[in-house]
């Protein structure tokens, strides 16, 4: 089948499992956010999955075949991760020169105008750049490779709101012109979530939801207005969490809403919310 | 498989440092023979040689493979090369960096005393392999142009040997933790330095010299056997570059980005 298959990948560090029995299948086309908490397995989901780290069993299929050590298959997929691997001495345009030799796809025009937008220096070495601008390059190059799957991971780590908004628009421009899969892994969930179509949530190296952002909202909502109304209507209901602004209070359900009581307001639910009631806060 | 555009990669990495390397090579016999020149006027001087480029060259070749993993690997692994892809591409890297620079070493061994005899002054060029085997005058019965030839290939398999024990260590350090980098590092020269003259110490008091004299008999036997011939030489190398190779990638297999 096309995607990629996580198929029960386990790694565990010293006395840390950091990956226990994974399943995972991104498909093809889709954005997915990958979410968790620190640690809890995403970026070494990740460096499995774009064979830079071995797990310590399971197998990771990209299109069917098995990635490890298979440059055909990763030739299908590109890691932007947190940590630099070009060399330091390196220059932004050269790293652009040399992609092409890598993914004959690369977009060199396109990667240099993206430079453009974002004021990168393609004469800067790699070395020299700030954290947010490495991050940037980064994502040029992400966004450059033309490959069908792209794993980000922490993309917007030292990005400033105005380059993060840059980013997310490119992204959903470039996606809009020709749909490939983009993992996100970032803990930015409300800027990312009306982006995402499918959600991950890593804890503790397990895979505790995967389903799309729509399904997973439906099973909760939100409900706000004044302090006793709300108080009231909580009782015996399954509740997430509790916002308190002087007498209003705006409170996360899970559940189908009872609209029956006109003081009280209704609406979807907050994916952030959700996470931080699932994984355990 | 990404080994041609891997090949490329490292390729063009070396590049720079190789024509550094003989730009700077140059430079010093330019100005070693102005300097001759300049004090063989008025002297009795009647020549001199320039001998064992290749030597040089070794260890130039050494250090480079020293530096040539991490960056390399890292790389590779950002843009879906396989490690075996890129150990591959390493060891074409090797023999194309090794070729050329023996054939360069040899244009330099033929070209260095050329300016120095223009002005009249002799001045002898020899071959590392030359150097070696071949020093005594009329030494060498074959003709200019396959002692040419014999000291390329002699230098090629010196220098490939001087790549793959470079690399070898570069994998062998990055794979070792940082107890490992200290205990290797520590460890290597303290045993040569403390540890085998504690041996002989040792082997004095226990049977008055015996065994280091008889051990040191069966490395004379192996050592006239490996390097007593050119031609052994080269094989040697050759194998010493195969298996420091196979060791390396023993340890290249399961390395991971750090």
């Amino acid at each position: 089948m096309n995607g990629i298959e996580i198929r029960q990948v386990f790694k565990r560090y010293g006395a840390v499992q950091a990956l226990s029995n994974v399943n995972i299948c991104f498909g093809e086309q889709k954005i997915y956010g990958l979410l968790g908490r620190n640690g809890a397995g995403k970026s070494t989901l990740l460096n499995v999955a774009a064979n830079r780290i071995f797990a310590d069993g399971g197998e990771v299929l990209v299109d069917g075949e098995r990635a490890a050590e298979n440059d055909r298959a990763l030739s299908k997929l590109y890691l932007m991760s947190e940590k630099t691997y070009y060399p330091e001495n390196m220059k932004v345009g050269t790293a652009f020169r040399w992609a092409k030799n890598f993914y004959p796809e690369f977009d060199e025009e396109y990667a240099r105008n993206l430079a453009g937008s974002f004021v990168l220096n393609t004469s800067s070495r790699i070395s020299a750049l700030s954290t947010g601008y490495l991050s940037i390059f980064k994502l040029v190059m992400a966004l450059s490779v033309n490959v069908p799957y792209v794993l980000l991971d922490e993309p917007v780590l030292g990005l400033d709101a105005n380059h993060r908004e840059l980013f997310y628009r490119i992204l959903l421009a470039k996606y809009g012109e020709k749909p490939f899969t983009v993992v996100l892994s970032t803990h930015l969930i409300e800027e990312v979530a009306s982006i995402i179509e499918d959600v991950v949530i890593l804890k503790e190296g397990k895979v505790i939801r995967n389903e799309s952002r729509e399904e997973l909202l439906s099973k909760g909502y939100t409900v706000s207005g004044g302090a006793r109304a709300v108080e009231d209507y909580l009782r015996g209901r399954e509740v997430l969490g509790v916002d308190a602004i002087g007498g209003l209070r705006t409170a996360y359900v899970l559940g189908k809403p009872d609209r029956s009581n006109p003081e009280l307001e209704f609406s979807g639910l907050d994916l952030q919310k959700l996470f931080i009631q699932l994984t355990g806060m | 498989m990404k080994v041609f555009a891997s090949f490329r990669y490292q390729l063009a990495d070396q590049k720079r440092g190789i024509l550094t390397y003989y730009g700077v090579l140059l430079g010093f016999y330019v100005l070693f023979e102005i300097l001759f020149v300049v004090a063989a006027v008025g002297e009795d001087v009647n020549g001199s040689t320039t001998n064992g480029i290749t030597a040089v060259t070794a260890v130039y070749v050494f250090v480079a493979s020293l530096c040539s993993f991490k960056d390399n690997f890292g790389m590779s692994l950002q843009n879906g090369v396989s490690r075996r892809s890129t150990f591959l591409a390493r060891l074409c890297t090797a023999g194309a960096m090794c070729a050329v620079m023996a054939v360069a070493d040899e244009l330099v061994t033929i070209l260095a005393p050329l300016p120095s005899r223009l002005m009249g002054i002799e001045m002898g060029s020899m071959s590392l392999m030359e150097n070696l085997y071949f020093s005594a005058a009329g030494a060498w019965q074959a003709g200019a142009f396959l002692l040419h030839l014999c000291s390329a290939a002699f230098g090629f398999f010196m220098l490939l040997a001087a790549a793959g024990l470079g690399y070898l260590i570069t994998t062998l350090f990055y794979r070792l933790n940082k107890l490992g980098k200290i205990l290797v590092g520590a460890g290597v020269p303290v045993l040569v330095f403390f540890g085998l003259p504690a041996l002989e110490l040792l082997d004095q008091f226990i049977s008055n010299g015996a065994v280091i004299k008889a051990v040191s008999g069966f490395f004379a036997v192996v050592f006239q056997f490996a390097f007593g011939q050119p031609q052994n030489t080269a094989l040697t190398c050759l194998v010493l570059f195969a298996a420091m190779s196979g060791l390396s990638w023993l340890l290249m297999r399961r390395a991971v980005v750090k």
